[in-house]
């Protein structure tokens, strides 16, 4: 680490730290307002992000305005840390690869969902043209632990974009479920029956039946297709 | 000496590397259309989405961090630090511990912040307990908990209570076992005659540098882990007890994610027993892959190899004891 730093510490001064600094908040600050965002993060975190994005453009363009040579204040900057350097990383890796928001390769090597105490289900909401709208967790979870078993019999309307499988007859529906960020997304994966294959990661909307299964709980609840639409890949792919 | 080179460098080439990083990161841009097809691999999209992620989703907490950090460099002056958190360790680490149930930062900020105590004259023992503690018991992570696990307050009251515990006795071993020279303070800035706002700005600046580059590390390790790892391999050993509870405390260092939103995993992991998943609750926010890169980075590698893990078993033990009491 001592080379890193060394090395470091050569190519980094005042300057090239308040350049990183700017460059990162702006990245910051312009996830704050694009959709883009919404591949990685939920939606109630953009604000945080523009904040946080403000005040590094705030104490980069202070460092900018400070001079470069350090002059009666750079003390401190003979240990501008090398390492620092890696924050570009993130930045190369949004501006060349601009990652998508998880898709059938990611739900794919997550497990069927674990069941979730089943602390009561709240009641349907109200069905729009025939159907009930369901979010992915929604459906699952009701059709794997509902003591009640709302969904018996119900037209519903679900969302989510196709997994391939090739265990069994027709394909998998997923979506996932972010609670902070897309480090900790669950997949919510339904089997669809009905509807023959469709190409991974196409996106959706589906109207049908939950089959029940005989007793095998644990497994992707069956979802019998009536009519199947494409759609294109929603502004928010996750649900919250 | 290092000064030197430093002015050396700048007269040469070295001057325009600003210039060059900025020309390099519009190049990105432009030439993005060209590449794109390079990187569709979908490991190494699925690894960048989550690196991207988790970087985002800490930058925010970092920043609120070093903003602390540099604040009390600026504005608050190192005799009321002084008085404030006392030497004696037996009264210092569990205030410290306790002031961090207040303090509503994520694991990534609190480094900095401690880092910064230290090297205005808190007592390590205590800046470490105040580290452990505020990303794990602050009221944001216990409301999350709380969301996560409906109808079952003593799983808040035991998180809380095992958290708290296991920073303090790692405040108190530190204090009664650590050596100030396995600890490499952060560089103490100049505060005499020099302006206050330029003393906040440059800490500041100089925390978030640090501790970013460090969080990048980070990052992309737990990102590879969880793309390496499949989730279904970790849920068909729950049935051993003692398995399970060392494969969870093991996920909570690979997977390194936020101390906000881990409850919500650990709900979902719902083939583990409740104290197995407390372990994963309180091992998370103090030791992870990510947190381990950072304190490297702030108090140095010798340090991190020690903490990680002392954190670790402590904190292990902790959940358990708390576990098989409360729950």
């Amino acid at each position: 680490m001592a080379a890193v730093r060394g090395a470091g510490a050569k190519l980094l001064d005042r300057r090239m730290e308040s350049v990183l600094l700017l460059a990162v908040g702006a990245v910051a600050v312009r996830f704050g307002f694009a959709d883009a965002a919404l591949a990685y993060l939920k939606p109630s975190f953009q604000p945080i992000l523009l904040i946080a994005g403000v005040v590094l453009v705030l104490l980069g363009g202070h460092g900018l305005l400070r001079g470069d040579d350090g002059g009666h204040e750079g003390h401190g900057h003979d240990d501008s840390p090398g390492v620092a350097w890696l924050l570009a990383v993130p930045l190369l890796v949004l501006l060349l690869i601009a990652p998508p928001a998880l898709g059938s390769f990611a739900a794919g090597r997550q497990g069927p969902v674990a069941t979730v105490s089943a602390s009561g289900f709240v009641e349907l909401p109200p069905a729009r043209e025939g159907a009930v709208d369901l979010g992915m967790r929604d459906f699952v979870t009701r059709a794997l632990q509902d003591p009640d078993r709302s969904l018996e019999g119900v037209p519903v309307r679900v969302v989510g974009f196709v997994v391939p499988d090739d265990s069994g007859d027709g394909y998998l529906l997923s979506r996932f479920t972010v609670a902070c960020c897309a480090a900790d997304a669950t997949a919510y994966t339904a089997r669809v029956v009905g509807d023959g294959d469709r190409t991974a990661d196409t996106w959706v909307e589906i109207t049908g039946r939950w089959e029940p299964a005989d007793g095998s709980g644990g497994d992707a609840p069956v979802l019998v297709a009536d009519r199947v639409t494409v759609v294109p890949t929603p502004e928010e792919p996750y649900e919250y | 000496m290092s000064e030197l080179q430093v002015t050396d460098e700048r007269r040469g080439a070295g001057r325009f590397v600003p210039e060059l990083f900025v020309l390099a990161l519009v190049a990105a841009v432009l030439l993005r259309p060209r590449v794109a097809g390079w990187f569709d691999s979908a490991t190494l999209q699925t690894w960048s989405t989550v690196f991207v992620s988790i970087t985002l989703q800490a930058l925010p907490f970092l920043v609120l961090g070093v903003v602390v950090s540099g604040a009390v460099t600026a504005f608050v002056p190192s005799s009321l630090i002084a008085r404030l958190l006392p030497d004696r360790p037996a009264i210092a680490v569990p205030s410290a511990g306790l002031a961090g149930a207040v303090f509503p930062g994520c694991e990534c900020g609190s480094v900095p912040i401690a880092g910064r105590l230290t090297s205005l004259g808190a007592a390590p023992a205590a800046a470490l307990a105040f580290m452990l503690s505020a990303p794990a018991i602050n009221p944001v992570v216990m409301a999350a908990t709380a969301v996560a696990f409906p109808g079952q307050p003593e799983m808040v009251l035991a998180r809380f209570l095992a958290s708290l515990a296991a920073a303090v006795v790692v405040g108190l071993l530190w204090a009664r076992f650590g050596r100030g020279s396995w600890l490499r303070l952060p560089a103490r800035p100049v505060t005499d005659g020099a302006n206050r706002w330029d003393v906040f700005a440059g800490t500041a600046r100089h925390d978030f540098l640090h501790a970013g580059g460090w969080l990048v590390v980070g990052a992309a390790a737990a990102a590879a882990l969880q793309v390496l790892i499949p989730r279904s391999v970790i849920t068909t050993v729950a049935t051993n007890e003692w398995l399970a509870v060392l494969v969870l405390a093991g996920l909570a260092v690979l997977l390194a994610l936020c101390s906000e939103a881990d409850a919500f995993v650990a709900a979902s992991l719902s083939q583990f027993s409740l104290t197995a998943r407390l372990v994963f609750l309180v091992v998370g926010p103090a030791v992870d892959i990510k947190l381990i890169a950072l304190q490297a980075g702030t108090f140095g590698r010798g340090f991190a190899l020690r903490f990680a893990p002392l954190t670790f078993v402590v904190a292990v033990a902790s959940a358990l004891t708390f576990g098989w009491w409360l729950l």
